[in-house]
């Protein structure tokens, strides 16, 4: 499995719990714990990012997934959760998740002489427009490269859905109404080739 | 009075706790005979369940690959995760070796219950296209009974099971007794009239080990989803809340957990086995349990791996060995080609995280090399697809902010197709005990030397290829293909290794899974088939148990046990 699946089963699988909670695994999680309170906490510090980089990935997080009708990363503590995420990660996923912040930033400076979270909302969104998407750029002598900032969005664009995703907030996004999931899966009912495209 | 579980002589020694080993301690305990059933794991709870937990209250909400320090291998496995992870097995415990171009992925549990905690359900029964394959294709060999023989099995072992699903009327997959079949999505109803129009090929919804109304005590599934995490009402089936509760129930059958079985004990003067040694798991003190009959239930390569480990001077190439085949025939389904497409045409949201989730998905029933019909020539046998058609969240979608957010709500309507393909009995996939390696509690363990032949990688090509061309049949769009085979273990289907026949040159047991040279030791689980089918495994496996303890259960009332 890789990283994508089990982000994918994670969220596509990840079940919600009523407030009373079911007993949790004997061995080594107590019952009714909840690990996500842990990062509400007033002191909380980050523990694998330096302040820049956390105040960074919240900007990024924010404009990721934006507050609208609902909340989004910001609210979700996206930020906190991936901190610890990384703390107890290999060197190789955490060097490449902080290069991926210090890649915007250096987009910025190039672009704005300035640091990402220095930046307007409207040029931070710029950039960030830049790097969205993928597209190869064409590089004196070498011929069509994959673009660099695409690839470092998407590494941090797939831990910060995945982490507001899987947080409280996100789980209420998707559909979560507080109670364990359940029903009745009462699929197709329509008769025998009667679908909308099914001439 | 308490009395020492070691002083007595059962009647029979049942070795894992799992899908088989559950149905010989309860067949057998049911009709009266005592047994001491031995699992090498500790005992689980259903307060260990997580199905309702949401990721959220988890450290690393499933997150983290890091964690599994202790289970590198284990954590290939799709169902062990953050929620569960040590009901599998500890890596660094349980050593197996490879040569270094054949990677093989062992994927176990040690607990009561095995795997059953955590399988993937899917029940089918094989036909006479698999059981007298050699006669129809003349490669390998025929399984010593037919059809007709399992028939009664499959329906008693369903029938207490409960497997919903639907008849199809197709030769090359049986139907059973079904319980209500789970519902097709539109977009699955569609691609199944589709296909049958334009191939006439049989979609058919996933036959499954999950109660879809009250049954046998076990309360209909709730469509939660998750049920590799347990199950707090019992739906699918599981062994520890089954069949080995009925077993003890009797007070007939006797648990050991943390019992890790070394070797099965031989009287040379009779040649008969007197029971098994075992290393209990905690205190590391090697013990002896006494029985007149000795059950290997503890999985194929386990069950194997005990036998080899048995060897004495008569049988020095490990028991019931005198054919030279124990350990060879290693088989498990191909897997990794398919197809995966959008099906634009239908419109439906994702189902809310709050539910219904179905934990089943399609079945595409074999239809290549039937028992008429035309004949592929670049490969023999067949394969099967397991997929579906079901919106799902679009957490992919392209994009950042209020777009974004709004594109993962509105999903994505997926259709997929996964190869199970055959695996051909070769002798040159085989186990063998690594004279270097030793497990945690001293015991020898395996080699393991497997690769996926010609005849697989061809037989993918064409499962790849006609995946593709079903999903275009049906209108997919942004249509992706892989024919790439997974690393061997993937399907965590090992089958054979002490394959069942009627010759003893040619085969390690009889058909009623008794070790052909010696008359009171059973290998009852995956390790005697012959052939590996297409179709998972597991519901033949236990029918197979069942008219095998039936057969030692005439023989006990015949007192030639």
């Amino acid at each position: 499995m890789n990283r994508r699946d089990l982000l994918r089963t994670t969220m596509l699988g990840a079940i919600a719990t009523g407030t009373a909670s079911l007993p949790a695994r004997a061995v080594d999680r107590p019952s009714g714990y909840d690990a996500s309170k842990e990062l509400e906490a007033a002191d909380w510090k980050p523990a694998f990012l330096d302040a820049h980089q956390n105040e960074t990935l919240i900007a990024v997080s924010d404009l990721l997934i934006p507050a609208t009708a609902t909340p989004g990363a910001k609210q979700a503590l996206v930020n906190r959760f991936l901190d610890l995420l990384m703390s107890a990660e290999k060197p190789e996923t955490q060097r490449e998740f902080i290069t991926a912040l210090a890649y915007i930033d250096g987009a910025c400076m190039e672009r704005y002489k300035t640091a990402f979270v220095y930046l307007p909302r409207e040029q931070q969104n710029e950039i960030l427009l830049l790097l969205a998407y993928p597209h190869t750029q064409q590089t004196w002598g070498e011929g069509i490269v994959g673009f660099p900032g695409n690839t470092h969005f998407d590494n941090l664009k797939q831990w910060i859905v995945g982490a507001y995703y899987s947080s409280p907030i996100g789980l209420k996004e998707i559909g979560w109404d507080g109670s364990f999931p359940h029903g009745v899966f009462s699929g197709c009912e329509h008769g025998e080739g009667d679908h909308p495209n099914s001439q | 009075m308490f009395q020492d579980p070691l002083t007595q002589t059962y009647d029979a020694i049942v070795v894992g706790s799992g899908a088989t080993g559950g149905w010989a301690a309860k067949r057998l305990s049911e009709a009266g005979l005592s047994v001491a059933l031995l699992e090498a794991g500790r005992n689980i709870s259903p307060k260990e369940f997580t199905e309702h937990m949401p990721a959220f209250q988890l450290k690393y909400r499933n997150m983290s690959l890091d964690w599994l320090k202790s289970r590198p291998i284990q954590r290939q496995c799709y169902a062990c995760m953050e929620y569960n992870y040590d009901w599998f097995v500890d890596d660094l415990q349980n050593p197996y070796s490879t040569p270094s171009d054949k990677p093989f992925t062992w994927q176990r549990l040690r607990i009561v219950g095995g795997r059953t905690l955590v399988w993937g359900r899917q029940s089918y029964r094989l036909s006479d296209l698999d059981f007298k394959a050699a006669s129809h294709d003349g490669y390998g060999m025929d399984w010593p009974f037919s059809y007709q023989d399992l028939e009664p099995y499959y329906n008693l072992v369903e029938d207490y099971v409960g497997i919903s699903g639907a008849a199809e009327n197709n030769p090359a997959l049986p139907d059973g007794h079904f319980l209500p079949p789970m519902k097709m999505t539109c977009g699955e109803t569609f691609f199944r009239e589709r296909i049958a129009k334009q191939f006439g090929r049989t979609v058919t919804i996933g036959r499954t080990a999950i109660v879809t109304q009250n049954h046998n005590g076990r309360l209909a599934c709730h469509y939660c989803g998750p049920c590799e995490r347990g199950c707090s009402t019992f739906s699918y089936f599981s062994s520890p809340f089954t069949t080995v509760k009925d077993a003890l129930k009797t007070g007939k059958c006797t648990l050991l957990t943390n019992a890790v079985v070394a070797q099965v004990n031989m009287d040379p003067s009779t040649n008969r086995a007197t029971g098994v040694m075992f290393v209990d798991g905690v205190t590391r003190q090697t013990r002896n349990v006494r029985g007149k009959a000795v059950i290997l239930c503890a999985q194929s390569l386990e069950s194997t791996r005990i036998l080899l480990n048995s060897h004495t001077p008569n049988h020095s190439a490990g028991l019931g060995n005198s054919s030279g085949l124990l350990g060879r025939g290693l088989m498990d389904h191909s897997t990794g080609a398919g197809a995966a497409g959008e099906l634009p045409a239908f419109h439906e949201k994702p189902a809310p995280y709050s539910g219904p989730h179905r934990a089943n998905g399609i079945y595409v029933i074999r239809y290549r090399n039937l028992a008429t019909g035309p004949q592929q020539k670049t490969f023999l046998r067949g394969y099967g697809f397991q997929g579906s058609a079901i919106a799902n969240f679009n957490f992919g979608a392209q994009g950042f902010g209020p777009d974004f957010k709004q594109a993962v709500k509105d999903g994505i309507y997926e259709i997929r197709l996964g190869a199970f393909g055959e695996s051909l009995a070769r002798n040159e996939n085989y186990v063998a005990i690594d004279p270097n390696l030793k497990d945690a509690w001293g015991i020898p363990a395996l080699h393991i030397s497997m690769s996926h032949g010609e005849n697989e990688k061809a037989m993918h090509e064409d499962a790849a290829e006609t995946a593709a061309e079903m999903l275009a049949a049906a209108g997919a769009k942004n249509i992706r293909v892989s024919s790439k085979l997974a690393e061997p273990g993937m399907a965590i289907h090992e089958l054979g290794t002490a394959r069942m026949g009627a010759d003893p040159k040619q085969s390690v047991t009889t058909s009623y899974c008794q070790l052909h040279d010696v008359e009171n030791v059973f290998a009852m689980d995956g390790a005697c088939f012959v052939s590996s089918g297409c179709q998972n495994p597991t519901l033949t496996m236990m029918a197979i148990t069942v008219r095998a303890c039936d057969h030692l259960l005439q023989r006990f009332k015949r007192n030639e046990v």
